[in-house]
């Protein structure tokens, strides 16, 4: 049996979310976040950006890191999507297991820095056809209460911090 | 997952030439009388083989013969004088079956109208076949119904017979041309020498695929400026098996739309056999966005073009949320090099622009693997 791989990589798609300058964002989210529903757009202003920089394929197995390519740091969870006749098993690492389909990189990424891999192996079983493996990364700004910073995945924009709204998934230890 | 197909072989076509060897068989080793070359009352009786009873007998078939060459009472052929290219008269023991169809495809050429004859891949792993389509609206025929039909009152010589495709809702049914020598003899297959003056024919179909196609239709109605939102679609598909086609066929994959500013996007086409069911979930909504209907719709596929009104159809809508988190996707693509068949999807890609074209078996572990990333 012979097996290779041609990598053509790609660009990709840069995302983009808001924060202010690494404090919890309160009433300026609010302001950076006024959208126009007449046009169906949204106004922000942008701070933080993460790229999946060189995702590589060896032997069935997807190595995925994540680069915090922006000015402010933050939080990023990665996760793979595959029909259900493929099989993906993630090999974790530095990474947490969320429980939700998600992995979770608790230690919030400074700009410049790359997180430590997620590997995830595919089991193709009997393919015969063309097939795609769909990696996701997400970011969302760090906040910090008394008790340092922490990830909220479900927070929207003009939610204050101390809110009734606990952290979710993706806590971190205070610098 | 067992990816495996299978679908009525070429070789049936092979079969399907029913060519009884008038000439192939000196008349003194038959001992046979002379033929009775005044017979005005012959007869072609038609069925169909029994490994496809069922589907196809509940459909008509259409069959035309021509009457392409006289038989003289020693078994020589004397062919019209539109066929005297096709080498009827050169026939002898030695000619093999494969000759015998060439003739048989070449009459076809000149007695059926332009058009009709088409090219088609029955097998990956074969040429393709020269096989009989529709039939022309004003093309007098006789129906088979039932799988049975007879045409009489026939003398005696050499015809070609044309039955025309017939279709049911999943499957296409394509006949060989062929050549029937009447009268026949059972020589071959009991050892008699005697004439047949009523000819039973058995018609062998090859049974090719109906497509059609499932689109995946995409509303955003808000978006968050600067920040492109993908989208992930999950797509699970089932074709049962049944008395055609052997094996289940079952379709699973990713699909995912880009989108860098609020509109609708409906390039997302799959093709995929007639009469897969299954769905269509949205498993990854977007980092920032919510759907605002139903996450997982069904569909079935019916058999038409991707331009028809019979293209089954999908639509989520989704808007911001007004959250605060952004993500970006990589697809990972991993296309069979050789080994094994061709990609389902069209649209969002130059390269994903082919269909399945075969249901042959392969061999998972002989496929060779491309990978590409966008």
């Amino acid at each position: 049996m012979k097996k290779h791989y041609n990598k053509k990589i790609l660009s990709l798609a840069a995302a983009a979310l808001v924060l202010t300058a690494g404090v919890s964002a309160g009433k300026a989210m609010a302001y950076f976040t006024t959208y126009a529903e007449a046009s169906g757009s949204a106004v922000l202003n942008l701070g933080t950006t993460t790229t999946i920089p060189d995702e590589e394929v060896k032997d069935w197995v997807k190595h995925v890191t994540i680069e915090n390519t922006g000015e402010y740091e933050c939080y990023v969870r990665a996760r793979a999507y595959a029909g259900a006749e493929y099989n993906l098993d993630y090999i974790i690492g530095d990474w947490r297991d969320g429980g939700d389909g998600w992995y979770y990189y608790d230690t919030p990424l400074q700009p410049g820095e790359t997180t430590s891999e997620l590997q995830i192996k595919i089991d193709k079983g009997n393919a015969a056809e063309e097939f795609n493996v769909i990696v996701v990364q997400e970011h969302t700004p760090v906040r910090y209460n008394e008790d340092g910073p922490y990830a909220q995945w479900t927070a929207a924009a003009g939610t204050e911090s101390g809110s009734t709204e606990q952290p979710e998934n993706g806590g971190g230890s205070q610098e | 997952m067992k990816m495996v197909r299978k679908m009525i072989k070429g070789g049936a076509l092979a079969a399907a030439c029913m060519l009884l060897f008038l000439a192939a068989v000196p008349r003194e080793a038959l001992g046979a009388d002379a033929i009775d070359t005044s017979r005005t009352d012959c007869r072609m009786d038609f069925s169909l083989g029994s490994n496809y009873a069922g589907e196809l007998n509940a459909l008509s078939v259409p069959v035309t013969i021509y009457k392409i060459a006289d038989v003289t009472a020693s078994g020589a052929y004397k062919p019209d004088e539109k066929y005297e290219d096709i080498g009827l008269q050169n026939v002898s023991s030695s000619t093999t079956a494969e000759q015998w169809q060439a003739m048989a495809e070449e009459a076809a050429r000149t007695a059926l109208p332009k058009g009709v004859l088409s090219e088609v891949e029955v097998s990956k792993d074969e040429p393709k076949k020269l096989l009989v389509g529709e039939k022309p609206k004003d093309l007098e025929a006789t129906t088979l119904t039932g799988g049975a039909g007879t045409i009489s009152n026939l003398t005696t010589g050499m015809y070609l017979v044309a039955a025309f495709a017939v279709s049911s809702e999943q499957y296409t049914y394509y006949f060989a041309p062929y050549l029937v020598s009447v009268p026949g003899n059972d020589y071959y297959t009991m050892g008699s020498d005697s004439w047949l003056y009523d000819v039973t024919v058995t018609l062998k179909p090859a049974s090719v695929r109906r497509w059609g196609y499932l689109r995946i239709i995409k509303n955003l109605s808000t978006y968050r400026e600067g920040d492109t939102a993908s989208f992930i679609f999950q797509v699970e598909g089932t074709k049962a098996a049944d008395t055609v086609q052997a094996e289940e066929y079952k379709y699973s994959n990713v699909l995912q739309y880009r989108f860098d500013g609020p509109g609708t996007q409906n390039d997302l086409l799959i093709k995929l056999p007639a009469g897969t069911t299954g769905t269509v979930t949205e498993v990854g909504p977007g980092a920032g966005y919510r759907n605002t209907g139903a996450a997982t719709q069904d569909f079935t596929i019916a058999a038409g073009d991707e331009n028809s009104a019979q293209v089954a159809t999908v639509t989520f809508t989704n808007e911001y949320d007004g959250g605060m988190n952004g993500g970006t996707s990589v697809v990972n693509k991993f296309t069979p090099e050789s080994g094994g068949t061709l990609p389902n999807t069209t649209g969002q890609s130059e390269t994903n622009t082919v269909s399945l074209l075969s249901d042959e078996p392969v061999d998972p572990d002989s496929i060779v693997w491309d990978w590409t990333q966008e």
